[in-house]
C-alpha cells in the first residue's frame, strides 16, 4: 500500500477511516474484532460513536492514532488528507499524536502518569511546543482553569491518584487540548463530571469547534448528551458498523433495530421512567458473530434471511445508512415511531 | 435493634493532606473532603449520592470501606461501628461491597475476570456458593453464570483487565461485588460505561438482588436518570457537604435547594428536534 489517495479525493480537514479493520487472537484463533469500519471526521463538526459496550468502539478510536494491542493486526487507511496514518511509521504517527490528533482515554487513571504532578504533565505538552518553563506553567493552571479544575493554581501541584475521578477526567483533557490538535478523539470523556460541568466542558468543545474548526470524534453511551452535541453519528454493534447518519435523524428515526432499541432504553431526567427492558439474548461478542446479522439472535424483526444473509451498511436515503435488510422498508413505512 | 440496622454515617468528617505549596518540602494545604455529613442507607433501600464532581462521594465510600480514615465522625453497620477495627474485627466488613469508579484499575491486573470474582470466595468462604471452594467445575459454572447475569460471554472468564472494553470491566467488578453476597453494596459509578441496553440489564439486576436480599445499597453517580429509575431517597453533595437529601420524587419535583435545582436544569433529555 502506497499510503496515497488521487489527489482528486485530498481533503486535508477531514480525517477518513476506511474500511478499518482489527483482528486479534481469541479463544477459537483470530478474530476481526472490529470489521470494516468506515466513517469521516469532517472539519469543524463533532461525529458521536455509539453502541454496545464490547463493540469495537475504543479499539476503532485508538487504532486512528496507532494505539492497538501488540497481538493485533490492522488493516484499511486513516487518512489524514492524503496521508495514511496506519502506514506511516511510529516516528510519524507519535509526532501526529497529541498535536494534530488527541485523544482523550476512556481510562483516565490508565493514562496519566501516576508519578507526575498533574501540572508538569500539561506543562510538558506545552513546553514540547516551543513554550518556556515558567510560560508553560502558567498556562498549564489557565488550562486546567479552562477545564473547571478548582483552585487550578495550587491543584496543578497535585497528583493524579490526589484527584477525584472527575478531575482526572478534566486534566485528560486539558491535556489533549494542550498539544493544541485540529481533531480530537474522545472515548467516554465526561461520565466523571456532573452535569454542570458537564455542560461546561462540552460548551468549550463546542466552541472550539465552531471558532478553531476542531473536529471530535466523542465516544459515549450518554445518548443525552449525543442528542445535543453530535453532528454525525455513527452506531456500532458487534464491531460493525450498523447504522451511520446525521445524529438527529438517527435517533429520531432510527432505521437498525439496534439503534431504535437503543434510543428506546434512554432513562429520562425530567420524566418519570421506569428501567427499559434490556434487549433479550445476551450482548454480541464479536470474537464469536453469529452467521447472517449478527443482530438476528436478538432482534424483533429477524426473518430467515437474517440468519443467513450479512446485510451490507447501503444508503438508505440521502445522507443516512443502514445494515439491516429491511431498513428500506422501514424508512418508508416509518414503522418507528418518532419521538416527542 | 431494628433502627440500627443499615448503614448509618453521622457527622463524618475526612481531611486529605492536599498538594505541597512547591516542590518536595513545600507546607501542604489540607483539603476537607467531606465535611460533617449524616447519611443513612436502610436495608432494602438505596440512596442515591449525586452532586458536584469533586465533592467528595467518592470518599464518603473510601471511608466505609475503610480505604481512608476520617478525621471525626462515625460509620456504623447494623449497629456495630466500622471505624478503627481490631484486625481480628475486620469481619463486620464482610457484608460490604464496593464496586469503585474505575474499574480498570480496581480490578487486578494479573488477574483473569475468573479469577478476580472467585479471588472473593477463596477470602470469604462462608459466602461461597456450595463446593465452588474445591470443584473446579462447579467454581467455572458459578463464575460463568455470575458473568451472565452481568450480560458477558463465557469467553470473557480466561481474559485480564487489558483484554476487556471499559464497560467489560465494569461489569466484571459488578459480578466480583455481588460474588460475595454482601448487605450492604456501594456503587461508585458503576453503570457509567454501559451503553443504555446493558446498563438496563444490570440495573434490573441490581434491584432485583437488593429486594431479594434486603440489601441496602449507596448509589453514587451523575446519571441523574438512573437516579430517578432506582432510588428510594437522594443525597444531594457540593464541597464537601451534604446541601439537600430527599425521596426521590420530591427531589426532582420540588427541589429545595439551589444547587440541586442547577443541577436538574442543566440536566438535558434526549433531543431529537431537527
Ligand atoms: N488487548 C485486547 N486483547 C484482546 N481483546 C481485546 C483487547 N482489547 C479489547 N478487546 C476486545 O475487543 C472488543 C472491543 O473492545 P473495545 O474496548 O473497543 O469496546 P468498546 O466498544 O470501547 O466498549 P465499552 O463501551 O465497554 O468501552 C471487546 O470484546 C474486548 O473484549
Ligand atoms: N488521595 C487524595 N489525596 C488528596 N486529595 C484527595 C485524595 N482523594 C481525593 N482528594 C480530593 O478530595 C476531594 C473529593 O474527592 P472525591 O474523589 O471524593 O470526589 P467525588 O465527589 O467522588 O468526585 P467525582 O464525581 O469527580 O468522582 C477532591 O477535591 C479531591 O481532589
Ligand atoms: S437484518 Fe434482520 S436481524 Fe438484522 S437488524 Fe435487520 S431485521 Fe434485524
Ligand atoms: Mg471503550
Ligand atoms: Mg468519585
Amino acid at each position: 500500500m502506497s499510503g496515497r489517495v488521487p489527489a482528486g479525493s485530498r481533503s486535508a480537514g477531514t480525517l477518513r477511516v476506511r474500511e478499518l479493520r482489527i483482528t486479534l487472537p481469541g479463544p477459537r484463533g483470530m478474530a476481526d474484532v472490529v470489521d470494516g469500519v468506515s466513517f469521516d471526521m469532517v472539519e469543524g463538526r463533532t461525529t458521536g460513536l455509539i453502541g454496545e459496550s464490547g463493540s469495537g468502539k475504543s479499539l476503532t478510536a485508538m487504532a486512528m492514532v496507532g494505539l492497538v494491542p501488540e497481538t493485533a493486526v490492522v488493516s484499511g487507511q486513516v487518512l489524514l488528507g492524503d496521508e495514511d496514518l496506519l502506514t506511516a511509521g511510529r516516528a510519524r504517527i507519535r509526532q501526529v499524536r497529541g498535536t494534530e490528533i488527541s485523544v482523550v482515554f476512556q481510562d483516565p487513571s490508565t493514562a496519566l502518569n501516576p508519578t507526575m504532578t498533574i501540572g508538569d504533565q500539561v506543562g510538558e505538552i506545552l513546553r514540547s511546543r516551543g513554550l518556556s518553563r515558567s510560560q508553560a506553567r502558567e498556562r498549564a493552571a489557565d488550562l486546567l482553569e479552562h477545564v473547571g479544575i478548582p483552585d487550578a493554581a495550587n491543584r496543578v501541584r497535585a497528583y493524579p491518584h490526589e484527584f477525584s475521578g472527575g478531575m482526572r477526567q478534566r486534566a485528560m483533557i486539558a491535556l489533549a487540548l494542550a498539544g493544541g490538535p485540529r481533531f480530537i478523539l474522545a472515548d467516554e470523556p465526561t461520565t466523571a463530571l456532573d452535569v454542570t460541568v458537564q455542560a461546561r466542558i462540552l460548551d468549550l468543545l463546542g466552541r472550539l469547534r465552531d471558532e478553531d474548526h476542531l473536529s471530535m470524534l466523542l465516544v459515549s453511551h450518554d445518548l443525552r448528551v449525543m442528542s445535543h452535541v453530535a453532528d454525525d453519528l455513527v452506531v456500532m454493534y458487534a464491531g460493525r458498523v450498523c447504522e451511520r447518519g446525521g445524529a438527529k435523524a438517527v435517533l429520531n428515526r432510527p432505521l437498525h433495530p439496534y439503534t431504535d432499541a437503543l434510543v428506546r432504553s434512554v432513562p429520562s431526567v425530567h420524566v418519570e421512567s421506569a428501567i427499559a427492558d434490556p434487549l433479550p439474548g445476551s450482548p454480541a461478542n464479536p470474537f464469536d458473530r453469529p452467521a447472517g446479522c449478527p443482530f438476528n439472535p436478538r432482534c424483533p424483526r429477524a426473518e430467515d434471511r437474517c440468519r443467513t444473509e450479512v446485510p451490507a451498511l447501503r444508503e438508505i436515503a440521502p445522507g443516512r445508512l443502514s445494515a439491516c435488510h429491511f431498513a428500506e422498508l422501514a424508512e418508508r413505512t416509518s414503522d418507528t415511531v418518532p419521538r416527542n | 435493634m431494628t433502627d440500627a440496622a443499615g448503614l448509618r454515617i453521622t457527622d463524618l468528617t475526612v481531611t486529605y493532606p492536599g498538594p505541597r505549596a512547591a516542590g518536595l518540602v513545600g507546607r501542604r494545604t489540607p483539603i476537607t473532603a467531606v465535611d460533617a455529613v449524616s447519611l443513612d442507607v436502610a436495608p432494602d433501600e438505596t440512596v442515591a449520592l449525586v452532586g458536584e464532581s469533586g465533592s467528595g462521594k467518592s470518599t464518603i465510600a473510601r471511608a466505609v470501606v475503610g480505604l481512608v480514615a476520617p478525621s471525626a465522625g462515625s460509620i456504623e453497620f447494623d449497629g456495630a461501628s466500622l471505624l478503627n477495627l481490631r484486625p481480628r474485627d475486620q469481619w463486620a466488613r464482610r457484608n460490604i461491597a464496593m464496586i469503585f469508579q474505575d474499574p480498570r484499575s480496581a480490578l487486578n491486573p494479573r488477574l483473569s475476570a475468573a479469577a478476580s470474582i472467585s479471588e472473593a470466595w477463596e477470602a470469604h468462604p462462608d459466602v461461597a456458593p456450595e463446593g465452588v471452594r474445591r470443584d473446579q467445575r462447579r467454581r467455572r459454572a458459578a463464575v460463568v453464570d455470575l458473568l451472565a447475569q452481568v450480560g458477558l460471554d463465557p469467553d470473557v472468564a480466561g481474559k485480564r483487565p487489558t483484554a476487556l472494553s471499559g464497560g467489560q470491566c465494569q461489569r466484571v467488578s459488578i459480578a466480583r461485588a455481588l460474588a460475595l453476597s454482601p448487605r450492604l453494596l456501594i456503587c461508585d459509578e458503576a453503570v457509567s460505561a454501559l451503553d443504555v441496553s446493558v446498563q438496563a440489564q444490570v440495573l434490573k439486576l441490581l434491584v432485583s438482588v437488593r429486594e431479594a436480599r434486603s440489601l441496602s445499597m449507596l448509589f453514587i453517580t451523575h446519571d441523574l436518570g438512573v437516579v430517578r429509575q432506582v432510588a428510594d431517597r437522594v443525597a444531594v453533595m457540593r464541597h464537601g457537604e451534604l446541601v439537600e437529601s430527599a425521596d426521590v420524587h420530591t427531589l426532582f419535583t420540588a427541589p429545595q435547594h439551589d444547587y440541586t435545582r442547577e443541577l436538574l436544569s442543566a440536566a438535558v433529555d434526549l433531543d431529537v428536534r431537527s
